[in-house]
């Protein structure tokens, strides 16, 4: 299931926060969306559900446009884990995680998918506890697991690792990329660099002006970095894997 | 996790007893007379047309007045996500009496059915004032801030009626309705407030589980399927007509639908939604029970149901909150 932006723009009231962007994010792929803090990543998330309206161009899901679907369609293809994600009452842990069946018109979830998402994220130890009592860590892999629940072809998670401990950050990130081999898209706001380098196939880097899409690897390149993230970095491989080394704040070029 | 099936039966047990409490507090309140005291009657004409015509509409209004005074306060506080909410935050409650206090004004208090027809006319007004005000899709402050507005005006407008009201027992009657009760009610009463208390409780219940969804934030329900504004009509409406119905025959009963909330919450496993029917039949139960305790008061001026309510209801919430800061969780 291909998710298709076509020159899209969205904003609030009389702000333009993301303008003329256009992205198409393929089955079975990580995509990373990057950028500076205040950019546009989580409107562009919100964008994409429709949570926000669109000012211009299209959001498409095989070649359908995700807008002019039913609510509750739209919630089976797309999950979203909402930044700093909780949960107002002390709901048990394991029905918190059941309410991401709502979309198929139920808030029962089936043993084997909770055994599932709890086992992606470590949450089995929390399934008895009020969500409210949890650590921040805690109730973030909680709600990675409702959105996880969902079961949707497309993952729209902002900040999924915020707040967790390295532990925590790796782990989710790998069973992210294994959610990704039963055909399905996990796109994800991140702010680590080498996260992004390591688990994910493709990044979307948010500039001011401009926008560039493509293949990890390729793109987080220095001269990039510069633009974009206004630091100085080497990219250098380490056990076969490429790695950010030596970050420094950057003293030219803030122009991106 | 506890199976469907073990989920299912507790949450049975909550309702079969709850119902049972409600039944025995309605055949109390049918065998409960002023001054007669609680008596098992004897089964003669007299008897009969007293509880048909007396009791049976008193009971009746009763639990049907709590029921969506139960249900309206259950519902606002898993919409708006704040245990403080109760049937008047709308502002619907107020525009209700105001509305009934100007018709008592102008003298139409004696036709059985202008009190109730003006209260749900005002509740419905009261709602539409606050769609104009928030515009169909709002934000939860905007909402909170708007019913806080129309409680302010329509309690000042009530407040200006009786200032100028055309003599001491006009201004009386309108003090004494305002305060709340169930005597003198009718079945008339009844067959006037059940189609809208019927429907406004019907769209309240049927908010069960997007309430569930709305406990993770509005933007995650939407997400997950959620049509907030479609909700928020929904709720509006259904608030206008249930909570007005019941304003409308009983006057403003504070505190019940704060209360039986709070006290049931714990025992649904703090899902907004499996909170709703629970509510409407503990709320039926404790404005029964409470209207039994009015009519075992002494002789004298009969105590007002919604004064009884707040004599009550406000040092148990406070207690109420004292353990729920002992327990730690404050939403």
């Amino acid at each position: 299931m291909t998710l298709a932006l076509h020159d899209v723009t969205f904003g609030y009231q009389d702000r333009t926060i993301v303008s003329g962007l256009s992205a198409a994010f393929l089955t079975g792929r990580v995509v990373a969306i990057l950028g500076n803090n205040g950019i546009g990543k989580s409107t562009l998330l919100k964008g994409i559900l429709g949570l926000i309206p669109t000012r211009a161009g299209h959001v498409m899901i095989d070649n359908k446009s995700v807008h002019s679907m039913p609510p509750a369609q739209r919630a089976q293809r797309l999950a979203y884990l909402e930044q700093q994600a909780s949960c107002h009452w002390p709901m048990p842990v394991e029905r918190v995680i059941g309410l991401g069946r709502h979309p198929y018109g139920t808030d029962q979830i089936d043993d084997a998918l909770l055994e599932q998402v709890m086992q992606m994220t470590d949450t089995h130890a929390l399934a008895k506890r009020p969500v409210t009592q949890l650590s921040g860590g805690e109730r973030t892999r909680v709600m990675l697991a409702r959105a996880l629940a969902v079961d949707a072809p497309i993952l729209l998670a902002d900040e999924p690792v915020a707040g967790l401990d390295p532990h925590h950050q790796i782990s989710v990130m790998a069973q992210l990329r294994q959610w990704t081999l039963a055909g399905r898209t996990v796109i994800l706001t991140l702010h680590d660099l080498n996260l992004a380098l390591h688990y994910c196939d493709d990044v979307l880097l948010l500039g001011k002006q401009d926008f560039h899409f493509g293949d990890a690897d390729s793109l987080l390149n220095p001269g990039i970095l510069s633009r974009f993230f206004q630091i100085e970095a080497k990219v250098t491989e380490v056990d076969g894997q490429l790695s950010l080394v030596n970050w420094r704040q950057a003293t030219v070029n803030k122009q991106a | 996790m506890p199976s469907p099936v073990a989920r299912l039966h507790s949450r049975s047990a909550l309702l079969i007893s709850l119902s049972l409490v409600l039944i025995a507090a309605s055949l109390l309140s049918l065998l409960t007379g002023r001054g007669s005291g609680l008596a098992w009657p004897e089964w003669d004409w007299q008897t009969q047309l007293i509880l048909w015509e007396i009791r049976l509409p008193r009971t009746v209004l009763a639990a049907v007045s709590g029921a969506v005074l139960g249900l309206a306060g259950a519902v606002l506080q898993g919409w708006l996500r704040n245990p403080l909410a109760d049937p008047g935050i709308l502002g619907v409650s107020s525009s209700s009496a105001l509305v009934a206090v100007v018709a008592m004004y102008f003298g139409l208090g004696s036709l059985a059915w202008s009190i109730p027809l003006a209260g749900i006319l005002g509740a419905l007004v009261g709602f539409r004032v606050l769609l104009m005000l928030t515009g169909k899709e709002s934000g939860i402050l905007l909402i909170i801030l708007a019913g806080a507005a129309i409680n302010a005006f329509c309690s000042a407008m009530t407040a200006l009626l009786l200032n100028l009201a055309p003599n001491p027992f006009a201004m009386q009657d309108m003090l004494f309705w305002m305060m709340g009760s169930f005597e003198h009610r009718t079945l008339d009463h009844v067959l006037l407030v059940l189609p809208p208390a019927g429907i406004g409780a019907y769209l309240l219940l049927r908010t069960g589980r997007s309430l569930n969804i709305l406990s993770l934030g509005h933007d995650t329900a939407r997400s997950l399927g959620v049509s907030t504004d479609r909700l928020y009509w929904q709720i509006g409406l259904g608030c206008a007509l249930a909570v007005g119905a019941s304003v409308s025959t009983a006057g403003v009963i504070g505190f019940v639908g704060l209360i039986v909330p709070h006290l049931l919450r714990p025992l649904t496993r703090w899902e907004p939604g499996q909170l709703l029917l629970p509510s409407a039949l503990g709320g039926a139960a404790l404005l029964v029970l409470a209207d039994i305790l009015v009519r075992l008061m002494p002789e004298g001026p009969e105590l007002r149901i919604g004064v009884l309510t707040a004599l009550l209801g406000g040092p148990f919430f406070l207690g109420l909150l004292r353990h729920v800061r002992r327990q730690e969780f404050m939403p």
